[in-house]
């Protein structure tokens, strides 16, 4: 199966990020191929979606630290007012 | 002490994250405002991507700005996932001032446009989770 082949099938996956990074990456070869971006600019435009994946997962991470961290809070301060 | 005794199955069951959570570092003035400024450097720097001379002073202090977040982020006392999120923010804006600094001529205008996107999107989502950690 061909990269491009690959890339408009994940650009269907329900997962935001998947989808997301598949689009700017056609997107960006699309830029390369016509000549509007040079090589280095796109081998570099490609490195940051692998930082941008970084950034996005460890980003749901700390959300999902923090909406238990609030729970647990709520929870505590309502054990709290139990006599 | 009694009223807490509720919470002992919650613990058991739900092990290591609601002990991370208990132990995750708390809301900081010093890095919202480190992401906030490299936020909004980046959003006003796209109007500029015409300028190479102005992008080479923009880059390096976007550059700048990151090294701090660094920086500051790893300083904090349980504060991992910041840190994590800031040294890949890191690498982005050192590819868009090394290109300033090393090929300054030859750096096109669509490549600044959609670099300093990436900027402004990443550090948004950053600033979004750290803006929610715990007061």
């Amino acid at each position: 199966m061909s990269v491009e082949k690959q890339l408009a099938e994940l650009m269907g996956c329900t997962c935001p990020h998947v989808s997301g990074a598949s689009a700017k990456v056609i997107s960006y070869k699309k830029m390369f191929d016509e000549g509007s971006l040079s090589k280095s600019e796109y081998v570099e435009l490609l490195k940051d979606i692998e930082s941008e994946k970084i950034i996005d997962g460890t980003n749901e991470q700390l959300m999902q630290k923090e909406a238990l961290n609030s729970a647990l809070n709520a929870l505590i301060a309502a054990a709290s007012l139990v006599a | 002490m009694r009223n807490l005794t509720f919470l002992i199955p919650v613990i058991l069951l739900t092990g290591c994250s609601v002990i991370n959570a208990f132990t995750m570092s708390k809301y900081d003035t010093g890095e919202h405002t480190i992401i906030n400024s490299i936020r909004s450097l980046a959003e006003v720097s796209k109007e500029t991507c015409t300028s190479v001379p102005q992008m080479k002073s923009l880059s390096k202090e976007l550059y700048v700005e990151s090294v701090k977040l660094k920086n500051y982020t790893s300083s904090l006392k349980e504060n991992k996932e910041a840190a994590t999120m800031a040294a890949s923010l890191l690498d982005i804006t050192k590819g868009l001032y090394d290109k300033y600094q090393k090929e300054e001529e030859s750096v096109s205008e669509l490549y600044c446009t959609l670099k300093l996107t990436t900027i402004e999107n990443s550090s948004k989502a950053i600033q979004y989770s750290l803006a929610r950690k715990p007061r």
